[in-house]
């Protein structure tokens, strides 16, 4: 049973949420920062309860949340759930990030996550102020709380006409009891949910005075660059630290991981620096150069990998079937290269260290710093900043690690700024993988069998390079962990590297079963090949390669059946993802006769509950280049609570997964990364953005995510189109090759 | 000490002459709304305008400014036209908006020298980077604003910077 149905949200249970009067006539409403879906929350430590929303006496309505705003629009519907229940027009509201200090636990901002799991406990907040507000105007006139009504920030008692606004009651409602049991409104009477609220963040980055984590600005704060080893663990071995330190307006040298950095008076002094200091690097981790690399997943594939799930009984199938289709795939490593590189500003001074920095992961900013400076997290306050994008690089925190260590060694809030150099070649990067796929076919080529098997590195940060190989190829080599669940106690289980106690990884193979077709035995196997370049989130995370492996082969299953590619998958999905395929399909003219010259591919992934169909409008060159005039796109994310900013999240998505299939490519020669900027590292430019399309599936489920979901698609869209086009079956990506 | 004339107004600075003035107009005149992302002058987030024209200014050195005219985002939004930044929200554009004061910078200047520009044109002139892939409605945006400049010429009495 879906929980938006059920109208009554209990609030007492544990001491849920809390009323305060911290703010003078004010009223303060508050949750656990942190809960997994409903109301319930396993948390239930009050002093963990930070307001999530005040009314002034002012009447205007502050909205406070720890989700992270990247881009993706999630504080102004954050907002919006809470002024929906609260009955309060969009222009008496405000949002303000936070992250609560002194409680040791905070939101990480990813997966698509922030609205599904802030739902309903955001609304049950609103809804709770409001009947205080409600109770405190009826007390006010005498009257029965069932004759008065609340719109707009007013309550009003139609049968007299009095009003009260939200100010005049704030200071008396704030001493009332939060309410055990409030009514959600219905979702067929939401006013703002489900329109195109103007976003609140737009004003301020329109005309330039939104403050992102490179603008922050502290009394008496110093500039740093840092100098960063090229290769992952190498060691400074020369630098000539005298010319960089008479460099005018430089303060200090400071050791950080894997490098140095030069601290000095304004930013640019810093860089300049950086030449005299003109440092050499040597050793370091055995980063594996592509092609190598690429070798190697290919022989991991030829043997049997970590068997990672299955449903039915797939090799009974395999053994069974009389056709088989089987490809390889491939794909190579990404960057994220947000627009706004790495930067933080940090105040580390007698035990104490303040962090303002754009972050997707505050709390873990908190961890690391106060490792990095040996004291207590308790000690470490982060201001969360707007971010110049995240798209997972902002989940990391070794950019305010430096900034940390650099301030305490100067004495002097310091802010260090990554080059945009800094940040192709020291991200923690989409892995490259490989895939073998194999299907079995029955006699009118309908798949009764499939099998997924990704080859790729470990993401495990454990442990050194060295052990981790030895221990996933050992792995790889008997076929299961060194250390299944079951054999060891778990207190001893739960201590040994994440590694040895699964030998799977999630960000390479995903989950399991892989496909959301009804194909009824499907297998997932997982083989990890060492490379010591640290991998992270990437957009999407492991549907980035996935879907382009899945759904660029089920093309070819399509073409092995003689079937329509579109009527193949139509055959095997389940109604609501057929639904999507349906509509793209449908919105792009799919079947009809074409005289353009263009030629058409359809793609469909689901995750994080949503499901995304996109068809790519391409042609291709004499050359074989391909262009990409128009993409259609059905979604279906439940209840659109947004549907402006769900499908500015489409388009990014679908601009950004483009990106990276025409030429996204992060190389290693050397143990390096050789790409360094946007002329080798290209995003496109207007003139190389489709036309997009976007249908929203009506539905009133609850709403899930819409961050990612469009992204995985698109790569396999156009690689459909162009086998259509040319019947040339590209198979590894970039489509056309950096730079 | 170079005299830097910034959004109409002087500035004396004192830095070598092969200071980029990106850096200039964000660490010594405090104007963050000038953004920094890839200071090698391809993705246009430091997108300022000197006498009009749009330049990115992690390639420009201060040594180059002196006696021009420059007009960065803030300038632009205290005194420029508002029909721009209208046809910005009303298109609900940015996203993470960190690309969006050098695209504006762009767009601005653009716009005064092709007020009805063609899909083509646009493409050939604003080539700025946007990671979030807000392109669609920058496009839109950039027409919206030439309509309603357009529309604001026939009116007497209306005026705008042009």
């Amino acid at each position: 049973m879906r929980r938006a149905t059920d109208p009554i949200a209990n609030l007492s249970r544990r001491g849920f949420l809390q009323a305060s009067g911290a703010f003078a006539g004010a009223l303060l409403i508050g949750g656990p920062p942190w809960t997994r879906g409903a109301i319930a929350a396993e948390v239930a430590d009050p002093a963990s309860v930070g307001p999530w929303l005040r009314v002034a006496a002012d009447g205007g309505v502050c909205v406070w949340v720890e989700r992270a705003e990247m881009g993706q629009g999630v504080h102004s519907t954050l907002a919006a759930l809470v002024a929906e229940e609260l009955e309060v027009a969009w222009e008496q509201v405000t949002v303000e990030a936070r992250c609560f200090d002194g409680a040791l636990r905070s939101v990480l901002t990813g997966a698509s996550a922030s609205i599904r799991e802030s739902w309903l406990p955001l609304r049950t907040a609103g809804a709770a102020a409001r009947a205080m507000l409600v109770t405190s105007a009826a007390r006010a006139w005498s009257l029965p709380v069932e004759e008065c009504v609340a719109r707009d920030g007013r309550v009003h008692h139609p049968p007299t006409g009095r009003g009260l606004g939200y100010g005049e009651l704030a200071a008396q409602a704030a001493a009332l009891p939060v309410p055990s049991q409030v009514e959600l409104k219905s979702p067929e009477k939401f006013r703002l949910l489900g329109t195109d609220l103007p976003r609140l963040d737009l004003p301020d980055k329109v005309l330039g005075r939104a403050i992102f984590g490179i603008d922050v600005a502290v009394d008496g704060m110093l500039h740093a660059a840092p100098a960063l080893s090229p290769v992952p663990g190498s060691a400074l071995v020369s630098a000539d630290r005298e010319a960089a330190l008479a460099t005018r307006g430089v303060r200090a040298l400071v050791e950080i991981p894997n490098g140095l950095a030069v601290v000095a008076d304004h930013y640019w002094q810093a860089r300049k620096a950086l030449d005299a200091l003109a440092p050499v690097f040597s050793g370091g981790e055995a980063v594996i150069d592509t092609p190598a690399y690429s070798r190697l997943l290919g022989e991991a594939l030829d043997t049997p990998g970590l068997v990672a799930g299955a449903i039915g009984d797939p090799e009974a199938v395999f053994a069974a079937a009389t056709r088989i289709v089987e490809a390889r795939y491939e794909v190579p490593y990404l960057a994220h290269a947000t627009m706004e590189p790495m930067s933080c500003t940090a105040s580390a001074r007698a035990g104490t260290c303040e962090v303002w920095t754009p972050t997707q992961a505050p709390l873990q900013i908190r961890r690391d710093v106060a490792r990095a400076l040996d004291i207590d997290p308790e000690n470490v306050t982060v201001h969360p900043t707007l971010m110049g994008g995240g798209f997972g690089r902002r989940a990391e925190t070794d950019f305010a690690v430096q900034a940390a260590l650099a301030s305490r060694n100067v004495a002097r809030p310091v802010k260090l700024i990554w080059s945009r150099e800094d940040d192709i070649r020291h991200d923690f990067y989409r892995p490259a993988c490989a895939a073998q796929l194999r299907a079995a076919l029955d006699g009118s080529g309908a798949p009764q069998a499939f099998a997924l098997h990704v080859a790729g590195p470990s993401s495990d940060r454990e442990l050194p390079s060295w052990l981790r190989g030895a221990i996933t190829s050992a792995q790889k080599r008997i076929g299961s962990p060194l250390a299944p669940e079951g054999y060891l106690p778990d207190v001893v289980w739960w201590r040994l590297p994440s590694v040895a106690r699964s030998g799977i990884d999630w960000i390479v193979a995903g989950s399991s079963p892989p496909l959301n077709y009804r194909v009824a035995h499907q297998r997932l196997e997982c083989s990890l090949v060492e490379n010591p370049l640290p991998i992270g989130w990437w957009r999407a995370v492991p549907a980035s390669q996935n879907a382009f492996f899945i759904e660029s082969f089920v093309d070819e299953l399509a073409h092995a059946a003689s079937r329509d590619p579109f009527e193949f998958r139509r055959a095997l999905l389940p109604g609501r993802d057929r639904a999507v395929l349906e509509a793209a399909a449908e919105m792009s003219g799919w079947g009809r006769p074409r005289s353009d010259g263009r030629s058409l591919g359809i793609a469909q992934f689901a995750m994080v509950g949503t499901t995304v169909c996109e068809v790519a409008e391409v042609s291709v060159d004499g050359a074989g280049l391909p262009t990409v005039h128009r993409v259609y796109c059905a979604i279906d994310c439940g209840r659109a609570l947004s549907p402006g900013t769900i499908r500015a999240q489409v388009e990014g998505s679908i601009v950004f997964g483009l990106a990276a299939a025409l030429r996204g490519r992060i190389s290693l020669a050397g143990g390096r990364v050789e790409q360094s900027n946007f002329h080798d590292y290209p995003i496109p430019r207007m003139g190389e953005i489709p036309e997009i399309e976007v249908r929203i599936i009506a539905s009133d489920a609850d709403p899930t995510g819409v961050g990612e979901p469009a992204t995985p698609p698109i790569a396999p869209a156009i690689a459909n189109a162009i086998f259509a086009a040319t019947g040339r079956r590209i198979r590894a990506l970039p489509l056309i090759g950096a730079g | 000490m170079a005299v830097l004339r910034i959004n109409g107004e002087s500035h004396d600075v004192d830095l070598p002459g092969d200071t980029p003035l990106l850096w200039v107009i964000r660490d010594h005149l405090g104007l963050t709304g000038t953004k920094f992302g890839c200071g090698i002058g391809l993705c246009g987030s430091c997108t300022v305008q000197l006498d009009g024209e749009a330049v990115r200014s992690c390639l420009v050195p201060l040594s180059a400014v002196a006696a021009r005219e420059i007009v960065t985002i803030e300038g632009l939004a205290e005194s420029g036209d508002s029909r721009l930044f209208d046809a910005w929200l009303a298109e609900q554009v940015p996203q993470c908006g960190y690309c969006q004061p050098g695209m504006i910078m762009a767009v601005d200047s653009f716009l005064r020298a092709t007020p009805a520009p063609s899909d083509a044109q646009i493409d050939a002139s604003i080539t700025n980077l946007c990671r979030c892939g807000t392109y669609p409605r920058i496009r839109r945006a950039i027409h919206r604003a030439a309509r309603s400049r357009e529309a604001a010429r026939d009116e007497p009495g209306d005026e705008t910077r042009d």
